[in-house]
């Protein structure tokens, strides 16, 4: 995992806490259009084209202001309706100026606004390349410079998702799995991994078999006795030699204790 | 003491005079009229000796009068050798004496008829036998049996009269080192070890040249002259000449900088051999030696800008700042008397028999003002004393440059109205410490490079140095295994005083045969005593510091004493690993990681913690215990790797089982909700349970010294003190790392590592760093907490853990150092950090390394994904000559992974193991090379000197016992 993401971790958290939305979506762009235009219109008091100050519903600059300019414009607010259910809000993982107020959250631990070289845990190639004014330090718009081009990257790794990226590109409630309440991304890659066709894309789903086990199930096995003729006589012989032998020099040297370049039961004690 | 002396150094006199040649000497002494010939050729060349006259031909021999060069010159009898090996005493001495007059098998004629007794005692002082440091050698590394064995370069006795009184620690004589004992054991240490001395350690001692042979070029540093001219004539860095005198070549190394002799030679001079071992010449002037793999560039941050000694040495002013008396323009000789650097007359084996300075004869006591009379009554000539009776005022003039320093004193320190009063000072410096050296406080920090390795291979040769015969068996030597400059260690020293101990001659031994077949590989010294020789001797570390170290930095940390820390483990070849399958051993392949494989196998229902016991010495693995909620607690002999067996099982004694720690004769475990546990082993294949701890909750522990750290679930954090097993007390039922918030924070797993203070850059002033006892604390539902446990008692939190990540679950944590390689470009400067390795939860399982060298500012370093499952991690330190590399191991439901940390950003998985259900919980075959003394206070390692040792177990627990009088915690967290 890149410190990028590490970092998504706690965003991704805070996001998932707030899409609580479950609700299936049956109606088609177009439909989904029509509503969030009349929606708009309705809480667009006084007409102008944006929701601001006394409009604004508590908790819908959260959701919709996508520029955080503390107004939502018509587009901000077609786009989010647009998006699926569990994705209906702001979110560092597709909006930049979003992206970069949490970076603000996260690193800046002495709370001055920017973020300083030692404050920030990524790569110096990456500091040096976002920090344009080079005084050390990320200004909120160097962040924002930052954050845009990573939501890029992001939608870049969208268009074509492989298996280890999907849960974090689409997992918006942080359940696991991917529904399509919250998938946003191409439908054939969705149709691609969700193998059983059930409308989710679980964890089992995306990895091989041998990765599926859990920790809770019952073990297959018993408990078995094995020595090292056992494990490691690839040729039946009764005997390890050196060759067949997996360790080092020191640990061979220990085992062969008669020193006659074979284990043998006659080396057990 | 000061008759015994002068009686002495009459009777070396005499016996100088004796050996003489008279006539000549009664001649030479007489002021020269000319140099005749010599200054046709050679003139404009500076006045070698201006304090008497002194002729060329006085010194060097030769015939003034002659008309010729050739004539002039004495004519070499055989051509040199060109090469390091130190010459035999009687080998072409007059040409010997024609190219260096201060060799020592030349001196008693040209030095000696002036100066006989400097001549006597400085063939009989440790700086010509090298005795201290080859016996130290040969005892730990078990080819002798008695300490302080009397071997030298050469034979040497004592000449003196047998009625002169003398040192009790004087020796009659001691003999020419023995070469290469083939004879021995080939599968032992020891025996190859005996090849080491003669080829690796010849060239630092006063009847060598050294290693910068003249001519040879690139040994800056390395340059000097032998016998008396190693110290009284100067070389420059670089080898080369700036004489006058014309016919002397400016372009070829290894002549001295000019022909002039100095009375009292600089730091620059003694740091010509004093580099290597201890390198106290180098810890002095604030430099150490590099850390195996880091950068060498001249413009790499924290490295000396010049290539010394064939190295770019660290001088980080941050972590190696110079000794106060370096930084305050002192010299090496203002310190050390000439009986300290020339011996007086009498053989020693130790150097602490030989240097008679000490701090108190500048500084005086805490109850008397300095004497400027040395423990062997030597009057210091350069200590003034000056004010008045009541309120003296001492002054020590540089013996180099004339410069007088004020010389605190200690009691002024610790009187009330006085100057230099210090009211923290008067807290240390009284009778409690009255047996600790000065320098066991105020040594600021310690270069100490754990396991150093030697390898002989004898599929080649190598000169052996004395001989001058190319023998079988290349040793090669230096090759440091762990680097740190921030652990610090106590123990008493050969005269009964707390003294700080450093790495000394401790080395681990591969070989291979003439075939290069291996003999032995990372093999583990064994003193004649049975004890481990990969030890440690006591030291003045020479990085004095005006601020003493913190109370906390002894009274709270065991590791200070030698009861071991989560550093400084070595890996040895064998993981443990308990889980559903039983417990199963793999084959660890330190080189191709990939190729770990499974050895063994025994069927335990149901491990879900596991321990296992290494071998006191040679840190090979016998028990491992197993606890199952199932089969209770298993025994099993896991001496022989490949054929494990099981020695008993206890039904019942674990029901809940989470964490086993093993400890000397003395095995805890953490039972979940029914406590804690403890069982004796000390016979290993039958645990008795002689204790239990039923009121507190255990899911994770840690045992330091004395004190269990519990992750006590629900509690938080719980301490328990075992300094009797059999009575375990809780000495904190529990410490809520939520302070009491409503919401739930579970500890499972805990990992503690003390922080040593680090000095500051101005080591006269500043304050160093606060230490702490930092516990890493890994909860199953609020992330991970970071938590000063210094006062075990009293807690406190010095990292809450990020409310946004709270929910993820640790599943296991690990706290280590890595000495950090910086880049090769000099932008990330090498730099030892402590580290938080976290199992954790998160949409799979991950591996997160936190930087927390400052814990109140932890700092991501990296993570990697790690397979699903996986349970619980292990920091494995595993040498790969020349490096020493850093891997987690892993253990989970699906196997075993290796994860390779050694550059703390980019961890990779570079082995995965399957072994499904195989393992829940893991161990490791280790040997902790910071152990002196194990968890009964039993010494695990030998002490090369006679009277010094370890604490014992209850002077330790006197020192632990020490109230928090000292310091509480501010808020915020500041002592």
């Amino acid at each position: 995992m890149t410190k990028r993401r590490a970092v998504l971790i706690v965003s991704l958290l805070a996001a998932g806490a707030a899409a609580d939305e479950t609700v299936k979506e049956t109606r088609s762009k177009g439909e989904i259009t029509a509503d969030a235009e009349k929606q708009f219109a309705r809480a667009d008091a006084n007409a102008d084209g944006k929701i601001a100050g006394e409009e604004l519903v508590k908790g819908w600059s959260e959701r919709y202001d996508l520029d955080g300019d503390a107004k939502v414009t018509r587009a901000e607010f077609v786009e989010v309706a647009l998006r699926p259910p569990k994705l209906r809000h702001a979110t560092p993982m597709r909006d930049a100026y979003w992206r970069a107020k949490f970076d603000v959250m996260i690193f800046d631990k002495n709370k001055d606004g920017t973020i300083q070289r030692e404050e920030y845990p990524g790569d110096e190639g990456k500091f040096r390349k976002y920090d344009r004014n080079k005084d050390g330090a990320f200004s909120p718009a160097e962040l924002l410079a930052m954050a845009t081009d990573e939501i890029e990257d992001i939608r870049k790794q969208m268009r074509n998702p492989d298996r280890y990226e999907f849960l974090t590109l689409f997992d918006a409630d942080k359940d696991g799995n991917v529904g399509l309440d919250e998938y946003d991304g191409p439908s054939d890659a969705f149709k691609k991994y969700d193998k059983n066709d059930d409308g989710l894309v679980a964890y089992d789903e995306l990895y091989p078999e041998r990765m599926r086990m859990k920790f809770d199930e019952e073990p297959k096995y018993e408990p078995e006795s094995l020595n090292m003729i056992e494990t490691m006589d690839k040729d039946k012989d009764g005997k390890v030699s050196r060759a067949e032998f997996k360790g080092t020099d020191d640990a061979w040297k220990r085992l062969d204790r008669n020193g006659d370049g074979v284990v043998t039961m006659s080396d057990a004690r | 003491m000061r008759a015994r002396v002068a009686l002495a150094a009459l009777a070396a006199c005499v016996l100088a005079a004796l050996v003489a040649p008279r006539g000549r000497a009664a001649d030479e002494k007489k002021p020269a009229a000319n140099n005749g010939s010599c200054a046709t050729c050679h003139a404009g060349i500076e006045e070698m000796h201006p304090w008497s006259a002194v002729t060329c031909v006085m010194c060097h021999g030769g015939d003034a009068a002659a008309a010729t060069k050739e004539a002039a010159h004495v004519a070499r009898k055989a051509r040199p050798p060109g090469d390091e090996r130190v010459l035999g005493q009687g080998l072409d001495l007059e040409y010997a004496r024609f190219a260096d007059p201060g060799d020592l098998r030349v001196a008693a004629q040209t030095c000696g008829p002036c100066h006989p007794r400097s001549v006597y005692d400085v063939t009989h002082s440790l700086h010509a036998t090298t005795t201290g440091h080859l016996a130290d050698g040969l005892y730990e590394n078990g080819v002798v049996s008695e300490r302080h064995a009397r071997v030298g370069v050469f034979d040497a006795r004592d000449e003196l009269p047998a009625d002169a009184p003398r040192p009790k620690e004087a020796l009659p004589s001691v003999r020419q080192i023995d070469g290469f004992q083939g004879a021995g054991d080939r599968d032992k240490a020891s025996t190859h070890f005996t090849d080491l001395p003669r080829k690796n350690c010849m060239q630092c001692h006063l009847w060598s040249h050294g290693r910068a042979v003249r001519g040879r070029a690139g040994m800056d540093g390395d340059y000097r002259g032998q016998g008396c001219s190693a110290c009284h004539v100067p070389y420059a860095d670089d080898g080369l000449s700036t004489t006058r005198d014309p016919t002397v070549d400016k372009y070829e190394p290894g002549h001295p900088r000019q022909h002039k002799m100095v009375r009292f030679p600089d730091t620059d001079t003694c740091g010509r051999c004093h580099y290597g071992d201890a390198s106290i010449g180098l810890s002095f002037r604030g430099m150490a030696q590099p850390v195996p793999g880091m950068p060498q560039t001249p413009d790499a941050p924290g490295l000396h800008g010049k290539r010394l000694n064939g190295t770019y040495y660290i001088e980080d002013p941050a972590s190696t700042p110079a000794d106060v008396h370096h930084q305050r323009g002192m010299h090496c000789v203002d310190c050390h008397t000439r009986n300290d650097v020339m011996g007086d007359g009498f053989l020693y084996a130790r150097m602490e028999d030989a240097v008679e300075i000490s701090c108190e004869a500048c500084h005086g006591t805490n109850d008397e003002y300095a004497t400027g009379v040395t423990r062997r009554g030597t009057k210091l000539s350069n200590l003034v004393r000056k004010g008045t009776p009541e309120r003296p005022e001492f002054f020590l003039v540089g013996r180099i440059d004339g410069k007088q320093h004020r010389v605190k004193q200690s009691k002024d320190v610790v009187l009330r109205g006085s100057k230099d009063f210090n009211e923290k000072a008067v807290a240390a410096m009284n009778a409690d410490h009255a047996r600790l050296q000065c320098h066991a406080c105020h040594s600021g920090w310690s270069p100490n490079f754990f396991g150093f390795h030697f390898d002989r291979n004898e599929q080649f040769t190598q000169l052996d140095l004395i001989s001058g015969q190319r023998t079988v068996g290349r040793v090669t030597t230096q090759e440091k295994v762990f680097s740190t400059f921030k652990s610090f260690y106590l123990g008493w020293d050969s005269h009964g005083r707390v003294a700080p101990y450093m790495v000394g001659f401790s080395t681990m031994a591969s070989a291979h045969d003439e075939k290069g077949a291996l003999v032995m590989e990372q093999a583990l010294p064994t003193t004649r005593a049975g004890l481990s020789g990969m030890t440690m001797i006591h030291h003045q570390t020479h990085t004095t510091t005006a601020r003493a170290r913190q109370c906390a930095e002894c009274h709270r940390s065991p590791a200070t004493f030698g009861r071991g820390s989560s550093n400084f483990r070595l890996m040895r070849d064998f993981v443990v690993t308990g889980g559903d399958l039983g417990v199963r051993l793999l084959s660890l392949d330190r080189k191709k990681p990939d190729d770990t494989a499974l050895l063994s196998a025994l069927p335990v229902a149901k491990v879900r913690a596991i321990a296992v016991v290494s071998d006191r010495v040679t840190g090979r693995c016998t028990w491992a215990y197993a606890a199952s909620p199932e089969d209770g607690l298993v025994a099993c002999d896991v001496s022989s790797p490949g054929f494990p067996r099981i020695a008993s099982k206890e039904q019942g004694a674990a029901k809940d089982p989470r964490a086993l720690v093993a400890a000397g004769t003395k095995l805890y475990l953490a039972d979940g909700d029914n406590g804690i546990t403890v069982f004796d082993v000390s016979t290993a294949s039958k645990p008795r349970q002689i204790a239990r701890v039923p009121e507190l909750p255990a899911f994770g522990l840690w045992l330091d010294g004395t004190t269990l750290h519990v992750a006590a679930g629900g509690r938080g954090i719980a301490a328990v003190d075992v300094r009797d097993p059999k009575a375990p007390r809780v000495v904190n039922p529990g410490f809520d790392l939520n302070g009491g918030d409503t919401a739930s924070v579970t500890a499972t797993r805990i990992a503690v590592l003390f922080q040593y203070g680090r000095p500051n850059q101005n080591v006269l002033e500043g304050p160093r760093t606060t230490p702490r006892a930092l516990a890493v604390v890994g909860t199953s539902d609020a992330a991970l907490w970071l938590v000063d446990v210094t006062e075990p008692a009293a807690p406190w939190v010095v990292s809450p853990s990020n409310r946004r990540t709270e929910r993820v679950p640790v599943l296991d944590v690990a706290l280590s150092t890595i000495y950090e390689l910086g880049s090769e470009g000099g932008a990330i400067p090498t730099d030892e950090r402590d580290y938080a390795f976290v199992l954790y939860e998160e949409n799979g399982t991950r591996l997160l390394l936190l930087d927390v060298t400052d814990p109140v500012h932890p700092k991501f370093k990296g993570s990697t994904d790690l397979r699903r499952g996986t349970q619980s991690l292990r920091v494995a330190r595993v040498y790969n000559p020349p490096f020493l590399q850093t891997f987690v191991v892993t253990a989970g439901t699906l196997g075993t992974q290796i994860v390779d940390v050694s550059k703390p950003d980019k961890p990779a998985v570079v082995a995965s193991i399957n072994q499904p259900q195989a393992g829940f919980v893991l161990d490791l075959e280790e040997f902790p090379l910071d152990r002196t003394v194990d968890g009964d206070g039993k010494p695990i390692m030998d002490v090369s000197h006679e009277g010094a040792r370890w604490l014992d177990r209850e002077e330790f627990d006197r020192v632990m016992a020490t109230p928090n009088f000292w310091s509480k915690p501010a808020p915020g967290g500041k002592r």
